[in-house]
């Protein structure tokens, strides 16, 4: 398990630090938007738009988790696609299943840093101009927004490893659905109630995964 | 145990949509051996492979490497099997010594000294990244992790791939070295077959179909012979049958016969068949003549 965390940051580490930094400046970005918003606009006319009409200042953040998790998913598995690479692994001594779940782990990790940054950047950034209220709103409203970073990655994963070319368009639509129902709603906290059905929906690609997996091992059938 | 098969192939069929690739094949790699599978193109050398490196279940009977289920193996089983996959895949984008460090964690026997002592002989250092690597440097550093591991059983998919003569020299002497001193067990295939001359024990020539001949290199070649008949105005020339095993006309207008037959059965046949043997001559062959005898040119 160590030596394929070994092997993993090994390949990762380069994108993975681009794609951190590209969020960090994405979160940079939204932090200067709306300083300069609270410059040119006084803060109860800002306060009011967001709480009375629902203006989401930080809208722009929605699609950054998602293009995280795929982003990340082509980083991971595309070499390991290309040649066939996965064979390596698959001789490994270790089962096949365990193998693609420890890479899903560190996939899973990595990705769960970059978006705990973003939340946490969002955090600070509404508390810098918002009252501590709109924190935790802001949170609430950005979850399936994650979520959907995961179902990107998951969505990813499964489309990669597959071999057949016709279950990949089929994965592919299951994966782009999935996504697309993290971003149904633009309202403040406007899945709160459907996080947890949404949860498991994504939670369900993950041994998903592995039907590829065996199918990609037993040559494509 | 010391006796049970490396290898067992027992009525093995494969099936590629409708188009068969083996059926009812069956062979043994005993232990210790260094095995050959030998066969022209799309005869199913990579697909037979495949299903001893466990990337493909069989179709029907049954495929067991080191007595386990070949699409089944278990780690303890895969950890005694080393594998050279075609093109020398490697994780590219590691350096010899991340290569040396992932590979080591997963064989409780790694030698390291192996490893080094295949991997000095290229003169890089070993901060060098695997991806700027000439296929023949990376052949070496892949050999290099295979035996390092100190398996029982190395299973090399046509490692020849896009090699030099040099280090396919360098790749096969220290093959054959390490092979002989740990009583390895090697199955190999190849499209440069007379360097398997050099290697191999034991042969198994797959033809199409799954027709399969096992049979140890020396009992072969001193079985199977290699005549040849002057060019003929008639151009009357043999058929293939049960003494002549195969037939082919040279460019000059000679004919090439090859049986597993000694030079009377071979002129009785040919005159059985109205052609007349008269200078029918005996000619030294290689294995590389030999298996292109066996299994035609084209």
């Amino acid at each position: 398990m160590t030596a394929l965390f070994f092997k993993e940051w090994i390949k990762l580490r380069l994108i993975w630090g681009l794609i951190l930094a590209g969020n960090a400046a994405f979160c940079l970005y939204l932090f200067l938007d709306m300083r300069q918003q609270f410059r040119i606009e006084h803060a109860e006319m800002l306060y009011y738009q967001a709480s009375r009409i629902g203006r989401l200042f930080y809208a722009d953040l929605q699609y950054v988790p998602a293009l995280t998790g795929a982003a990340l998913a082509v980083a991971q598995f595309a070499p390991e696609m290309a040649k066939g690479r996965l064979r390596l692994s698959m001789h490994l001594p270790i089962s096949l299943d365990g193998l693609i779940l420890i890479h899903l782990t560190i996939g899973l990790i990595g990705l769960g840093v970059i978006l705990a940054f973003d939340l946490a950047a969002l955090a600070a950034t509404v508390g810098t101009f918002f009252p501590g209220a709109f924190v935790h709103s802001a949170l609430a409203t950005a979850a399936p927004w994650m979520l959907a970073g995961v179902a990107a990655y998951l969505g990813g994963v499964l489309v990669l490893l597959e071999p057949c070319r016709p279950l990949q368009v089929v994965n592919l639509a299951v994966a782009g659905g999935l996504v697309t129902l993290c971003h149904l709603s633009t309202r403040f906290n406007g899945a709160d109630h459907a996080l947890p059905g949404l949860a498991l929906m994504v939670g369900l690609l993950l041994p998903a995964v592995l039907l590829p997996a065996r199918r990609f091992r037993d040559g494509g059938r | 145990m010391a006796d049970q098969p490396a290898i067992e192939v027992d009525h093995l069929s494969h099936y590629y949509g409708r188009r068969v690739i083996y059926q009812d094949l069956s062979f043994t790699v005993p232990p210790g051996r260094i095995f050959g599978l030998l066969g022209k193109n799309g005869v199913g050398k990579t697909t037979l492979i495949k299903l001893l490196m466990g990337f493909l279940p069989p179709a029907g009977g049954r495929c067991r490497v080191l007595g386990e289920p070949s699409h089944a193996l278990t780690p303890a089983t895969k950890r005694r099997i080393g594998l050279v996959f075609e093109g020398h895949l490697a994780y590219d984008f590691m350096t010899i010594a991340q290569a040396e460090r992932f590979t080591a964690a997963w064989y409780p026997t790694w030698r390291r000294d192996v490893f080094y002592d295949l991997v000095d002989r290229l003169g890089l250092p070993y901060s060098h990244r695997i991806r700027n690597m000439s296929e023949g440097q990376r052949s070496q550093v892949v050999l290099g992790l295979v035996m390092a591991q100190d398996p029982d059983l190395l299973i090399l998919d046509d490692y020849t791939m896009g090699l030099d003569a040099g280090y396919r020299r360098l790749f096969l002497d220290y093959l054959v070295h390490y092979a002989r001193t740990g009583a390895k067990t090697v199955l190999v295939t190849s499209h440069v077959v007379q360097d398997l001359e050099r290697l191999v024990d034991d042969v198994v020539f797959l033809r199409r179909g799954g027709d399969v001949l096992q049979t140890s290199l020396p009992a072969f070649m001193g079985a199977f012979r290699h005549y040849r008949l002057p060019a003929r105005s008639d151009g009357v020339a043999p058929s293939p049958g049960s003494v002549l095993h195969g037939v082919e006309r040279e460019p000059d207008g000679t004919v090439s016969v090859f049986a597993f037959h000694d030079a009377d059965a071979v002129s009785a046949e040919l005159g059985r068949q109205g052609v007349d043997p008269a200078g029918l001559t005996a000619i030294p062959m290689t294995l590389e003549d030999a298996f292109i005898g066996y299994t035609g040119k084209y």
